[in-house]
C-alpha cells in the first residue's frame, strides 16, 4: 500500500497531457465556448479531480480526454500519444446511468470484459464475478438494471469500467444524480477500491467534499468558458479512510476552494438570469 | 489488486429482485363490463324499442348463429385463409421494414434518402392500391397480401426508426467506452435497446392489417371473413354480418392477447411501471 502511494506521488509519466484546449460548440444561439485555453497534466497512477461549477465545461473536458469528442483546438497526449480511438485505453462512468437495462448485472460487467478476451466464456463470467463483489453486488448478478437502485447503477457502471482494467478511469460527475448518503457511501466505497490499486483517475465534480477526499490533485475550473483557475495538492497520506473529513485541514482547504470559485459562480448566476431576462 | 475489506452497502436503497406476480388480479374482469353493457343495450334496442331485426338481429340469436357458421358455413376455413394473408402480408411487412427502419434510424443520410418516399406513400389510403393490385397481380391470395404488405409497410418503417432512433447516445457511448467496436453497436447497443418498442410497433401493426385484409377482401374475393360479411350483406343476412365482425373483433383481441403475453414473456427486463 505504502510502495503504491509513493509511487503515486513520484510517478514521473504523464498518462494525460491536455495543451490548450478550446472547444466551441455551434448552439442555437451562436456559438458557445465551453473549453478556453483548457491545459494540465496528470500524472500516471494519480488520482486528478477536475473540479468545477455546473456548466464550466469540466465534462467537456473528459470526454475529450476519452475520445467522444475532439477538441477545436489545443493537444491532448494520453500516454503519449493524440488518442487513436475511444475505449482503448481509457474506461468511462457516466453521470446518467448507462449500464444496459437489456442486461442483467453480471451481463453488463461482462460486456468489455467479452471484447477484451476474446473467446473464453467461462474466463470472462468468473473474473465478472470478482468485479461484481468488488462493489458489493453479488448478491444482484443475475438482476435487471431497472430493478436496482441508483447507488447500484452506478456500482454496476463502476465494475464494468473496472472490469476492462483500463490504464486510466474517466469519471464524469458518477455520483452526481445520487442522494447525498448514498453518494458519501460511494466516494468511499470508490476510495477503498482506488487505494488498493495503481490506476490513473480523472474525476470530474463539483463536490468540493468528493475532491477532497478522492483526489491527489485537484484542478479547479472557471465557469464558462472554462479554463484552470488553480492546481491544488491533497496533503492526505494513503492509504485514506472516510477520517479524513473531520480533519482541520480538510475544512481549510474545503473553505479555500469555495472562496477560489465564489466569485466565478456568483458571476456565472448573475450572467444566467441576465441571460433569461433578454429572452 | 482490487479488494473490499469492508462488507458489501447493499443496505443503500437497494430493491431486492423479484420475480412479476402472475395476473390474478380481480380487477382483470373489469374489462367483462363493457361487453355486458354493449349486450345489454343491443337487448334493449330490439326488445324495448322495438328495432326490426333487418337493422338489428336480436342479441340472443348470436350464439346460435355463430354455431351455424362454423358449423355450417365453413367458417374455420374463412378464417384460416384469413389469418394465412394476415399473417403472411405482416410478417412480409415486417421483415422488411425492420431492417430499413433500423438503417433509417441509426444513419442519418438513409433516412434522409427514404423517409420523404415513406412520408409520400403512407398517406394513400390502402384503398386506392385495390384496383393496381387487382390488375397487376389478379383477385387471389397474392394481391389480399400485398394490399396488407403495402398497408404496413410503410407505417412500420416509420414507427421501426423512431424506436431506433429514440436509443440512447450515452448507450452507444458507454458501449464504446467498454471496448465495442462501431460495427457492434447495431446488434449489441441499437437492436437490444429498441426490439421492445419494435416489438410494440409490431403489435400496433398487426391490428391495422386486420382492417387492410377486410378492406381487401371486401373486393374481388372468393373466400375469407370480409368476403363473408360481403355475401352476408347482399343476401340481407344480418346476424350473419354482426357475427363476422364479432368473430374478427376476438381474433384481433387473441392477437393483441399474444402479443401483449409475448412481448412480457420476451423482453422481462423492460420497466413497465404503472402499467404492470
Amino acid at each position: 500500500m505504502g510502495e503504491l502511494a509513493n509511487s503515486r506521488a513520484h510517478s514521473p509519466k504523464q498518462a494525460v497531457r491536455l495543451r490548450h484546449l478550446t472547444k466551441i460548440y455551434e448552439g442555437r444561439d451562436g456559438p458557445v465556448t465551453a473549453l478556453q485555453d483548457f491545459s494540465c497534466d496528470i500524472a500516471e497512477g494519480e488520482f486528478a479531480v477536475i473540479l468545477g461549477p455546473s456548466g464550466c465545461g469540466k465534462s467537456t473536458a473528459i470526454r475529450i480526454v476519452a475520445g467522444l469528442e475532439k477538441p477545436t483546438s489545443g493537444t491532448v497526449l494520453v500516454n503519449g500519444s493524440p488518442i487513436a480511438q475511444p475505449g482503448k485505453t481509457c474506461g468511462m462512468v457516466f453521470q446518467s446511468y448507462t449500464s444496459f437495462p437489456w442486461l442483467t448485472v453480471i451481463e453488463n460487467i461482462s460486456f468489455g470484459l467479452g471484447y477484451a478476451s476474446k473467446g473464453d466464456k467461462n474466463g470472462v463470467r468468473e473474473k465478472a464475478r470478482g468485479f461484481a463483489r468488488v462493489v458489493g453486488l453479488s448478491e444482484f448478478q443475475n438482476a435487471y438494471i431497472n430493478q436496482l437502485s441508483g447507488g447500484m447503477k452506478q456500482r454496476v457502471a463502476i465494475a464494468s469500467s473496472l472490469a476492462i482494467n483500463p490504464e486510466i478511469l474517466l469519471m464524469d460527475e458518477p455520483f452526481g444524480a445520487l442522494d447525498s448518503q448514498t453518494r458519501m457511501a460511494m466516494q468511499e466505497l470508490l476510495l477503498e477500491i482506488t487505494e488498493g490499486s495503481a490506476k490513473t483517475v480523472i474525476l470530474v465534480t463539483h463536490d468540493i467534499d468528493e475532491a477532497l477526499l478522492l483526489g491527489d490533485r485537484i484542478y479547479v475550473c472557471t465557469a464558462r468558458p472554462g479554463s484552470v483557475l488553480a492546481e491544488l495538492e491533497v496533503p492526505f497520506s494513503h492509504p485514506r479512510n472516510a477520517s479524513v473529513r473531520s480533519q482541520k485541514k480538510f475544512a481549510e482547504m474545503k473553505y479555500e476552494i469555495f472562496h477560489l470559485l465564489r466569485d466565478h459562480i456568483y458571476a456565472q448566476i448573475l450572467e444566467t438570469a441576465i441571460e433569461r431576462r433578454r429572452r | 489488486m482490487l479488494k473490499s475489506s469492508r462488507p458489501p452497502l447493499n443496505a443503500v436503497g437497494a430493491r431486492v429482485p423479484q420475480r412479476k406476480a402472475r395476473h390474478t388480479d380481480p380487477r382483470m374482469l373489469l374489462g367483462v363490463v363493457p361487453f355486458a353493457a354493449a349486450a345489454l343495450v343491443w337487448f334493449l334496442l330490439v326488445h324495448g324499442l322495438g328495432v326490426r331485426p333487418v337493422f338489428l338481429p336480436p342479441v340472443e340469436i348470436m350464439p346460435q348463429t355463430l354455431w351455424n357458421m362454423f358449423a355450417g358455413d365453413g367458417m374455420v376455413n374463412d378464417i384460416l385463409i384469413s389469418s394465412a394473408r394476415v399473417v403472411a402480408g405482416f410478417l412480409a411487412a415486417a421483415v422488411l421494414a425492420t431492417p430499413v427502419g433500423i438503417l433509417m434510424g441509426y444513419s442519418t443520410r438513409v433516412r434522409q434518402l427514404l423517409e420523404p418516399m415513406i412520408g409520400f406513400i403512407r398517406y394513400m389510403p390502402v384503398p386506392v392500391f385495390i384496383p393496381l393490385c387487382i390488375l397487376w397481380f389478379g383477385s387471389g391470395d397474392m394481391e389480399k397480401v400485398i394490399i396488407i404488405f403495402l398497408g404496413a409497410f410503410f407505417q412500420l418503417a416509420l414507427m421501426v426508426q423512431d424506436a431506433a432512433s429514440s436509443v440512447r447516445r450515452d448507450y452507444y457511448e458507454a458501449a464504446t467506452m467498454l471496448g465495442a467496436p462501431r460495427r457492434a453497436l447495431v446488434f449489441r447497443v441499437l437492436w437490444p435497446a429498441a426490439v421492445p418498442q419494435i416489438f410494440h410497433s409490431y403489435r400496433v401493426c398487426i391490428g391495422w392489417a386486420w382492417t387492410y385484409l377486410v378492406v381487401a377482401e371486401i373486393v374481388g374475393a372468393r373466400n375469407g371473413i370480409g368476403f363473408y360479411i360481403i355475401k352476408a350483406q347482399r343476401y340481407l343476412m344480418v346476424p350473419q354480418i354482426f357475427a363476422a365482425m364479432i368473430i374478427i373483433g376476438v381474433l384481433g383481441m387473441s392477437t393483441d392477447l399474444l402479443m401483449g403475453a409475448a412481448h412480457r414473456w420476451l423482453f422481462p427486463w423492460v420497466d413497465r411501471g404503472a402499467r404492470a
